[in-house]
C-alpha cells in the first residue's frame, strides 16, 4: 500500500468521523444524546487528529487539538453543554469540515483564528488553558542513532548475557571517576522493570549499541541461592558512553522504566542502591508516582547526583496498581457500549466485479431454463431452488453496495445552517428513513441534486419568518427528507410547507422566455414542470443560494442519469414536494424488450411514459415522411426505430405495430415505433464501447435469456437524431 | 534475530493500521490488524504474538481495558505492550505504565522512533 492510499483511507475516515460528529452533535441539540454520544464525537475528532499529525497537515491538527480539548471538557463534565456551546462546537465542526476539504485538496486553510478563541474562550478553564492548547507539536527529541541495529535484535540467549555481565572486571574507583574517553551512567533495574513484559537486558544491549561499555558491575547485593528469587533486581552497573552520545538519547532508553530502572549521570554519581522486595511478597511492585529521574540540567559533566530512590515500602505500593486498574481511563468507552457491526474494507473494483459476475449468473439461469422450457422439463423442484439461490445471491451482492441514505442526509444540517445564515430563514429538520439503503454510486451522485433541492427549497419555497407569520404559520420552516423503499425503486421526498409554486409567475416567466406560446393551455402539472425547462429562473433577484447558474433542468438531468424520475406536487400557500424515485443500483435496469423487425432491442423503462397500439385516424402526415402522433389533443413526432437502426422487414404503418411513448431530455416526447412489446424485465448493463466502440443511439447491450445480445436504446440520442432530421419541424 | 518478530496492532482508525503496517512491514516485521479491543482480544486467543502495539482511545474495549484483560491472563502476563499517545506528558507515561503498558509511542509516530521502540521490548 503506498502512502499516497494510505492518505486516501484518512480521507475517507474523516468523512466518516465528520458524519458521525455530525450525527452525535445533532442528537445532543436534540436533547437525546446518550452516556456515549460525547464519547463519539470526542473520538471522531481524536481520530482526524491523530490521521493529520500522522500525515502532517498542521493547520488541520492545530484546529482539531482545540476541538478536542474543548470537547475533553465536555466528557469530563467540567464545562456544561448548553444550547450555545452546542451551537459552537457545530461551527467548529462546519470549520472542520472546511479543514479537512482544504488539506485534502492541498487548498488554502480557512481563516479559524476568531472561532479557535471562541473554542479556547468556552474551555474550563479559559484563562490558563490558553498556553495549554498550544498544539502537541511531537517533542524534539533527538531519535537515538542506532549503528548497530542487529546488536538489538539478537536473541536473548545465555552467553551473550553472561558476558554483559562479565564485561570488564571491577576496575578501581579513581581511574573510574576520571574517566577519560566518555562519561558515566550508573543504573540499577528494579523488580518493577521486569513487570509489564519489560526485559531490562534489552535496554542494556541498547546502550551497548551506542557505543557504551560495561565499566562495572555491582553484584554485592546478589544473595544465596537459597535467598535468591528470579524475579527481583540484584545488579547495578556503570557503562562508560562516549562522548559524542547525548544524555538525552541515554534517557530515551530508559523512558519506558522510568523510576523501575533509577540512572544516574555525572563522575559524582553512583550506582542507585538496590530495592529488594520482601520474597514472596507481591509479585510486581507499583511505580511510585513522579519519583522521577530528576530532569538534568543542560551541561552534562555537572550532572547531580539526580536519583531520588521511591522509599515507598511496597506493601503500601502495591495497593495502587488495583485501584488504577479499575478506572482504566477516565471516559473511556464502556465495554458494555453498543457494538458495532463489524466490518471489512473491500476494494471497489472487486465487488463490481463480483456483481457483473452475479449479473452474469442471473443470465445464465434465465438460459437455463429457456432451454429447459423447449426441452419440455418445464417445472422441477431443482429449478425452482437454483432460481431462488440466484436471486438470493443477486439481492446480497446488490445489499453489498448499499449504504443507509443518512449519509446524504447527515450532511443537511450544515447546508441549513449556512442556509439560516445566509437568508434569515431558520428551517427545522425532519428525517425520515434515514436507514433505507441504496446502491453506493447513486448515494454519492445523489449529493448534488438533493443539495440543489434543499436549497432550492429554503430559497424558494420558505418564506421569509414574518410572511409565515402573516400567513398563519409559524416562524421556522419545516424541511422533511424521507427515503424508502417502494417495490423495487426508492423514493425519495423533499418536502416544504412553505408558499408553493407561485403558478401565475412561472407561467408569466415560461412566456417570456419563449419556453411556451402565451396562449398555450396548460395543466397545473405542465406548469409546474416549466420550473424543470433548461435556463429557466424564477427568483426575482439572483441569489448567491440557488442561483449559481445550475437551474432545476441539471437537477432532473442528474436525476435521470442515475435513471430515476423527479416529480412534483405543489400547493399554494401549503408548500412543495419533489419526489425522487430512484432505481436501488445502477447495475442493473428495468427495460422494455421490443420486437423491431429482425431485431430485438431493449428500451430502459425510465423513459417510457406509456405504449398504445394507435388508431389509424391518430397518425398524421406532416411533409414527405414524417408522422405525428396525436396523443389526448397533443401532437408528437413517430420516431421508427426499425429505420433508425436499420433493421430488416420492420413494420413501418404505425396503426400496424406499438408505439411507445418516451420522455427525452432534449427532444421533448416522442412516439417510438416498433411491432410488437416482447418482455418486460430487469437487464444488466453491459458498456459497449469497452469491447467494441460507442454508437449514437445505442446506451449499451445486454444478454436475454436465450442467451442472444441485444442493443439497449439510448433514447435520447434517438429520438434527437430522428428529429433533427425530420426536416427541422417541431412538435406544437 | 532467528525469526521474524510478530506485532499486533490494535487501532479503530483504518488509516493509522495502515501507517504502522507500513512502518513495520517494511522494516521486516509481520503485522496483524485489530480494529479494537475485543476484536484484539479474539484475535490473541487464538494466535501468538510477540508484541501488542494499541491506541487508547478506542469504541467498546478502549486501550487500557484490553491491556487490563491481556495482563489478568497468564498467556500474556509478560507481553510487551506498547501503547500509541498523542502526549508524552510524565502524566501519560505514569497513567500507561500503572495501567500495565511495557512502553508507548506518541503519536504522530516517526517510523524510526516506532522500529526502535518495538525493538526496545522484543523479547
Amino acid at each position: 500500500m503506498t502512502p499516497e492510499e494510505i492518505q486516501g483511507i484518512f480521507f475517507v475516515e474523516c468523512e466518516e468521523s465528520l458524519a458521525a460528529a455530525e450525527q452525535g452533535l445533532a442528537q445532543c441539540k436534540a436533547g437525546t444524546q446518550e452516556a456515549d454520544t460525547i464519547n463519539a464525537i470526542f473520538r471522531a475528532v481524536h481520530s482526524i487528529k491523530g490521521g493529520a499529525g500522522a500525515f502532517g497537515y498542521e493547520a488541520l491538527q492545530a484546529f482539531t487539538h482545540v476541538f478536542e480539548t474543548l470537547l475533553s471538557d465536555v466528557r469530563e463534565n467540567l464545562v456544561p453543554l448548553t444550547p450555545t456551546l452546542i451551537d459552537l462546537l457545530l461551527r467548529a465542526l462546519d470549520v472542520l469540515a472546511d479543514h479537512v476539504t482544504a488539506a485534502r485538496e492541498s487548498g488554502t486553510a480557512p481563516e479559524d483564528a476568531a472561532l479557535l478563541r471562541e473554542l479556547e474562550g468556552a474551555m474550563a478553564n479559559a484563562v490558563g488553558q490558553a498556553c495549554a492548547a498550544a498544539p502537541t507539536a511531537p517533542e524534539p527529541i533527538a531519535s537515538p542513532p542506532f549503528d548497530d541495529e542487529d546488536e538489538l535484535t539478537s536473541d536473548f540467549d545465555l552467553d551473550m548475557m553472561l558476558n554483559d555481565l562479565a564485561a570488564a572486571p571491577p576496575i578501581d574507583e579513581a581511574m573510574a571517576a576520571e574517566a577519560p574517553d566518555g562519561w558515566q551512567v550508573h543504573l540499577r533495574p528494579h523488580a518493577g522493570a521486569m513487570r509489564n513484559g519489560g526485559e531490562p537486558i534489552l535496554l542494556l544491549r541498547e546502550l551497548v549499541a551506542l557505543g557504551a561499555e560495561c565499566r562495572e558491575c555491582d553484584i554485592s547485593a546478589v544473595p544465596s541461592l537459597d535467598d535468591f528469587d528470579p524475579h527481583q533486581g540484584y545488579l547495578g552497573w556503570t557503562y562508560i558512553v562516549p562522548d559524542d552520545v547525548s544524555e538525552s538519547a541515554v534517557r530515551d532508553i530508559f523512558d519506558f522504566v522510568g523510576d523501575d530502572c533509577p540512572i544516574a549521570m555525572g563522575p559524582g554519581a553512583t550506582i542507585p542502591p538496590t530495592q529488594i522486595d520482601k520474597p514472596k511478597a507481591a509479585p510486581v511492585i507499583a511505580a511510585a508516582p513522579l519519583a522521577a529521574v530528576a530532569p538534568s540540567p543542560v551541561a552534562k559533566p555537572v550532572a547531580a547526583p539526580a536519583v531520588a530512590v521511591p522509599a515507598a515500602p511496597s506493601v503500601e505500593a502495591a495497593a495502587e496498581p488495583a485501584v488504577q486498574a479499575s478506572n482504566p481511563a477516565p471516559g473511556s468507552a464502556p465495554p458494555a457500549a453498543p457494538a458495532p457491526g463489524q466490518s471489512i474494507r473491500i476494494d471497489l473494483i472487486k465487488l463490481d466485479k463480483l456483481i457483473d459476475t452475479v449479473g452474469e449468473l442471473v443470465i445464465a439461469q434465465a438460459m437455463l431454463a429457456q432451454r429447459l422450457q423447449t426441452e419440455g422439463i418445464q417445472s422441477n423442484e431443482e429449478l425452482t431452488l437454483l432460481e431462488g439461490l440466484t436471486r438470493d445471491i443477486q439481492e446480497s451482492a446488490m445489499s453489498i453496495r448499499a449504504q443507509p441514505i443518512g449519509s446524504v442526509f447527515s450532511r443537511v444540517p450544515r447546508i441549513l445552517r449556512e442556509l439560516a445564515s445566509s437568508t434569515g430563514k431558520h428551517v427545522n429538520l425532519q428525517l425520515v428513513g434515514e436507514t433505507t439503503e441504496l446502491d453506493k454510486t447513486v448515494i454519492e451522485r445523489l449529493g448534488e441534486p438533493l443539495t440543489h433541492l434543499i436549497r432550492n427549497a429554503v430559497d424558494h419555497g420558505i418564506e421569509k419568518p414574518e410572511d409565515r407569520l402573516a400567513a398563519g404559520k409559524s416562524a421556522e420552516g419545516t424541511l422533511t427528507l424521507a427515503a424508502e423503499h417502494r417495490s423495487g425503486r426508492i423514493l425519495i421526498r423533499i418536502a416544504d410547507d412553505g408558499a408553493g409554486i407561485n403558478r401565475a409567475r412561472v407561467l408569466a416567466k415560461a412566456v417570456e422566455k419563449g419556453l411556451v406560446a402565451p396562449d398555450a393551455q396548460l395543466s397545473k402539472e405542465d406548469i409546474d414542470n416549466l420550473i424543470f425547462a433548461p435556463g429557466f429562473s424564477t427568483a426575482a433577484t439572483i441569489t448567491n443560494v440557488s442561483g449559481r447558474g445550475v437551474g432545476m433542468d441539471v437537477v432532473r438531468q442528474n436525476v435521470k442519469d442515475l435513471g430515476g424520475r423527479i416529480t412534483i406536487e405543489s400547493e399554494e400557500g401549503k408548500g412543495t414536494t419533489f419526489t425522487l424515485t430512484l432505481p436501488l443500483t445502477l447495475a442493473i435496469s428495468d427495460g422494455m424488450i421490443v420486437k423491431v423487425g429482425d431485431q430485438t432491442l431493449v428500451i430502459p423503462l425510465t423513459h417510457v411514459v406509456e405504449s398504445l397500439r394507435p388508431d389509424p385516424k391518430d397518425v398524421q402526415g406532416l411533409g414527405a415522411n414524417r408522422q405525428m402522433l396525436n396523443v389526448r389533443g397533443r401532437f408528437i413526432p413517430v420516431v421508427s426505430v426499425g429505420d433508425a437502426v436499420g433493421a430488416h422487414d420492420a413494420i413501418n404503418m404505425p396503426h400496424e405495430g406499438v408505439l411507445i411513448v418516451v420522455d427525452t431530455e432534449s427532444a421533448g416526447q416522442a412516439a417510438l415505433l416498433v411491432d410488437n412489446i416482447w418482455d418486460q424485465r430487469q437487464f444488466v448493463i453491459k458498456s459497449l464501447d469497452t469491447h467494441y466502440r460507442n454508437v449514437d443511439g445505442v446506451a449499451g447491450a445486454t444478454i436475454l435469456g436465450d442467451g442472444r445480445v441485444a442493443l439497449i436504446l439510448n433514447v435520447d440520442t434517438l429520438v434527437a437524431s430522428a428529429v433533427a432530421r425530420g426536416m427541422g419541424l417541431e412538435a406544437a | 534475530m532467528s525469526k521474524t518478530t510478530r506485532i499486533l496492532t490494535v487501532d479503530d482508525s483504518a488509516s493509522m493500521r495502515a501507517l504502522l503496517n507500513h512502518a513495520l512491514t517494511s522494516q521486516g516485521f509481520d503485522v496483524a490488524q485489530a480494529e479494537d479491543g475485543e476484536v484484539a482480544l479474539e484475535w490473541l486467543a487464538l494466535n501468538e504474538v510477540d508484541v501488542v502495539i494499541t491506541d487508547i482511545n478506542m469504541p467498546r474495549l478502549d486501550g487500557f481495558g484490553l491491556i487490563e484483560k491481556l495482563r489478568a491472563g497468564n498467556r500474556h502476563r509478560d507481553r510487551p505492550i506498547l501503547v500509541l499517545t498523542t502526549e508524552s506528558s510524565e502524566e501519560k507515561k505514569t497513567r500507561a505504565r500503572s495501567a500495565g503498558a511495557t512502553g508507548w509511542i506518541v503519536k504522530p509516530f516517526d517510523p524510526e522512533k516506532l522500529v526502535a521502540a518495538v525493538r526496545r521490548v522484543a523479547h
